[in-house]
């Protein structure tokens, strides 16, 4: 699923955030991208979402080089992805419903269609109840629930997670880790990027440390 | 719903919300379509003022006392198949006496006798609408002087040609005025819209992390800017026919007896249509501008 080949990543005058990181996720996997502040996890899922682009190496999603897509081809890449970040990311501005139906929405399915998605995903995270609801009237646990629905709600075969449990008390990290392990064991790969090692030894899923732009363990 | 459906409700729903800054730039559009519509109504009421004139514009051709008969009937033939007159009237050296008798009472005992006034023959030409346009008429007054017979020319043509002139260089003007005007709107338009978009960066960074189709994330805001273009340039119509009426109420009898014109015009449909498709396309071209900035990588 994700081949990253001696993947490079530097800004300004040779500040490296990524260094001759080689690694690779197979369809389906559960796996932890662990490290402290500034070690590169953050820019990989940058280089993943194709938010930027390696500086050197090869990164490969599906079989697809990113470096090489137009900007149609990233959109279409981009449809086969979800994304949950730690602040969230939610519109203030639009209920739940809305929040999560944007994704059908910007796609070009119909109204019906959207709210029909929606509401099944959110069902599934258990917030069918909070559907009229704004963010500021959630918990953060409930907000991470919604950005969950939302990077669900187009089926995605990769979920890209950075820190998605930074905000959250413990309990509610777990709450949320076995909502996305839930996710994998449907078939979908997810890529977790959190600092927590509590949270990686409970879950016990396969890690990958980086430090100073380096992968350094993958056990 | 379509991409056109999306865009008008993402649109309208963001232009309510910053109705305020909005307003600005509605604002701004109405001053320029405003000082463009002044410059419509007076512009089309000036040509009609001009045509008017020109309509009913003569030109005296005085002929020397020794004219040969045969040499005033070939000038009057040749200044009827011209081109320039609409009406060629020969009036007798008699006739220019008796009208001068009858137009000023007062001064007949000293115009002389009818055996020795000084009023000579003339033809009295009643000339085309647009005769006195271009160097073609001048070339032809200057054949008119040279004919034989012909003692003086007379003409009330050639200060409507140069009001003509000095009317197309107020409107090249007032053009390039309105061209500067209207950037300065479609740039003030692009500034709300940019804050709009500004006040949405969350949702365009989501809409772009999801895949969405560029057009999809900048339609709204093209809407947003079209909204507020046309809406503008409504403002301005509405100001611009409550002025005019005003106008017309308040001095329309002066000016019917001033310019001679039976009324003065609002702008004729075609042109308030342009005027809305102007006030659009600025405001097209402001959401435009930002849209293309909000979503710059």
């Amino acid at each position: 699923m994700i081949e990253c080949r001696s993947v490079s990543k530097t800004y300004g005058r040779g500040v490296f955030a990524l260094k001759d990181a080689t690694l690779s996720v197979d369809k389906g996997d559960f796996v932890f991208l662990t490290g402290p502040s500034g070690a590169g996890k953050s820019t990989l899922l940058r280089l993943l979402l194709r938010q930027d682009v390696p500086t050197g190496g090869i990164l490969r999603v599906g079989g697809r080089d990113l470096a090489d897509l137009s900007r149609r081809e990233v959109q279409a890449y981009r449809r086969t992805l979800g994304f949950i970040f730690q602040n969230f990311n939610l519109i203030p501005t639009r209920t739940v419903l809305e929040n999560v139906a944007i994704v059908p929405r910007v796609l070009g399915q119909s109204d019906d269609q959207q709210k029909r998605r929606a509401f099944q995903v959110l069902k599934w995270v258990g917030l069918q109840h909070r559907i009229s609801a704004f963010p500021e009237e959630l918990s953060g646990g409930e907000q991470q629930r919604v950005a969950i629905a939302r990077a669900l709600v187009n089926d995605p075969v990769l979920i890209l997670a950075d820190e998605p449990t930074g905000n959250l008390d413990p309990d509610l990290a777990l709450d949320i880790m076995n909502l996305l392990r839930e996710i994998n064991a449907r078939g979908t790969t997810v890529l977790v990027a959190t600092h927590d090692r509590e949270l990686i030894r409970r879950v016990n899923r396969r890690t990958i440390a980086l430090a100073h732009g380096h992968v350094v363990e993958d056990h | 719903m379509g991409l056109v459906g999306y865009a008008w409700r993402e649109g309208t729903t963001s232009l309510w919300r910053g109705r305020r800054a909005a307003a600005i730039a509605m604002a701004a559009i109405t001053a320029v379509v405003l000082v463009a519509g002044v410059f419509l109504v007076l512009s089309h009421n000036t040509r009609r003022i001009v045509s008017t004139w020109s309509a009913s514009a003569e030109m005296s051709i005085y002929l020397a006392d020794d004219a040969e008969p045969r040499d005033v009937q070939t000038l009057q033939d040749w200044l009827q198949q011209s081109g320039m007159a609409q009406a060629v009237e020969y009036v007798s050296r008699d006739e220019a006496f008796a009208r001068f008798q009858r137009d000023f009472p007062d001064l007949a005992d000293i115009a002389g006798t009818t055996a020795d006034h000084p009023f000579p023959a003339s033809f009295e030409i009643h000339l085309h609408p647009n005769a006195a346009a271009g160097p073609v008429f001048d070339t032809w007054v200057a054949d008119v002087r040279s004919r034989p017979g012909v003692a003086d020319v007379r003409l009330d043509l050639e200060w409507l040609g140069r009001l003509q002139r000095i009317v197309r260089t107020i409107e090249v003007a007032a053009l390039a005025l309105i061209v500067v005007l209207g950037l300065a709107a479609a740039f003030t338009v692009a500034s709300v819209v940019r804050l709009a978009a500004a006040s949405r960066a969350d949702e365009i960074e989501i809409m772009r992390l999801v895949g969405a189709p560029l057009a999809t994330i900048r339609a709204p805001f093209v809407v947003e800017g079209l909204l507020q273009g046309t809406l503008g340039a409504l403002c301005s119509l509405l100001l611009l026919a409550a002025g005019a009426w005003v106008v017309q109420r308040r001095y329309g009898d002066w000016l019917v007896e001033v310019t001679g014109l039976d009324q003065l015009l609002f702008l004729p449909p075609t042109t308030i249509a342009a005027v809305l498709l102007a006030g659009l396309v600025l405001g097209g071209l402001g959401g435009l501008i930002a849209s293309r900035g909000a979503t710059r990588t």
